[in-house]
């Protein structure tokens, strides 16, 4: 009887323990997190720079200096009639809001005499954002946060 | 069919002690080095229980596993060659490690050197495989064509042609291939 080629006389395997094993996938799973959060941050990072330094606003968002100044003149006209003296010859203002979201900010450039973006702001970032063109109920929701905020910050243009 | 023993709910050391040792030798016959088939096992594992949640019935636990172990082994295989190619480019020498082995684990790398494994090491990383699951581990055409992901016809080719090229070969020069094929 031939014997056969393909016979294994494998070495002693020593089984690891379940517990073990359940460390090595815990401790995987850590740096897997860790390194996904990484990358993550470092888009998120790469992003924010990109666009801090970008001059191109986003198409999506009309920040034209007419509709600025008309919305300005509207609402300083309004905030002088309302319960806040201090706002008044305080024409285009912007206000530091809490925002839950990835936002443009902008500021108007004199120079250029025209919106140019300074960047994105975060989740629960209190970031200067330049509320832009603001309907109706906007502009009702806006004054009613000056009214009851006690500090409402304006700074001009 | 397959038994609660093949499909285990979770995993557990009793099963791991039962079905560990069969990866091991699947393992030592692909690489012939006892140290590396302990990383190949226990890497399977590891990943198996990572991904236990994810199997999807098609096959036994033990075949799943048998998967893991090829996929694992053709990553470990890829990054040797990325390696060998660095460092040959590094040294313009063959970088082969000079290392000093246990007595126990040069015996295991001389059985393995003197046995059909080496030879069945040589053939392409598809047969390498089909021949290794066929007959280190015992499984049907089906079961390999689950764990490496191909057809069951294709799973038979690589077998086939496998054992036409170590046809050649001095080990099996007396064998009666032919029982081999079927």
């Amino acid at each position: 009887m031939s014997k056969d080629p393909f016979a294994l006389n494998a070495p002693d395997a020593t089984a690891p323990q379940l517990s073990a094993l359940r460390a090595s996938v815990r401790s995987r799973r850590k740096r897997r997190y860790t390194r996904n959060g990484g990358i993550l941050f470092a888009v998120v990072l790469g992003l924010f720079s990109v666009q801090q330094f970008s001059t191109e606003p986003p198409l999506t968002v009309d920040h034209s200096v007419a509709t600025h100044r008309q919305k300005s003149v509207q609402l300083e006209t309004e905030t002088d009639s309302g319960p806040f003296p201090h706002a008044v010859d305080q024409p285009p203002f912007r206000l530091f809001a809490e925002v839950n979201a990835t936002l443009p900010v902008f500021t108007f450039d004199e120079e250029r005499d025209e919106m140019v973006p300074l960047g994105w702001v975060q989740a629960s970032d209190v970031m200067p954002v330049d509320l832009g063109n603001l309907s109706a109920e906007q502009t009702a929701l806006f004054e009613s946060v000056l009214h009851n905020d006690p500090k409402p910050q304006f700074i001009s243009l | 069919m397959a038994s609660s023993a093949d499909q285990p709910a979770e995993m557990s050391d009793a099963w791991i002690r039962d079905v560990y040792p069969r990866i091991h030798r699947a393992a030592w016959a692909m690489t012939g080095d006892p140290s590396v088939a302990d990383d190949l096992a226990q890497e399977t594992f590891v990943v198996a229980l990572d991904k236990w949640d994810s199997f999807d019935r098609r096959s036994t636990r033990l075949t799943w596993l048998h998967g893991i172990l090829i996929r694992t082994s053709r990553k470990r295989f890829r990054s040797l060659a990325r390696l060998r190619r660095r460092l040959e480019a590094y040294w313009q020498r063959d970088p082969r490690p000079q290392v000093s082995a246990d007595s126990s684990r040069q015996l295991a790398l001389r059985e393995w050197n003197e046995s059909v494994w080496s030879e069945v090491a040589k053939l392409s990383r598809p047969q390498a495989e089909a021949i290794t699951l066929r007959f280190a581990c015992d499984m049907t055409y089906e079961q390999i064509a689950e764990a490496v992901g191909c057809p069951e016809g294709t799973a038979k080719t690589r077998v086939h042609h496998g054992l036409k090229q170590l046809q050649g070969c001095e080990l099996l020069r007396d064998a009666d291939m032919t029982e081999y094929q079927s």
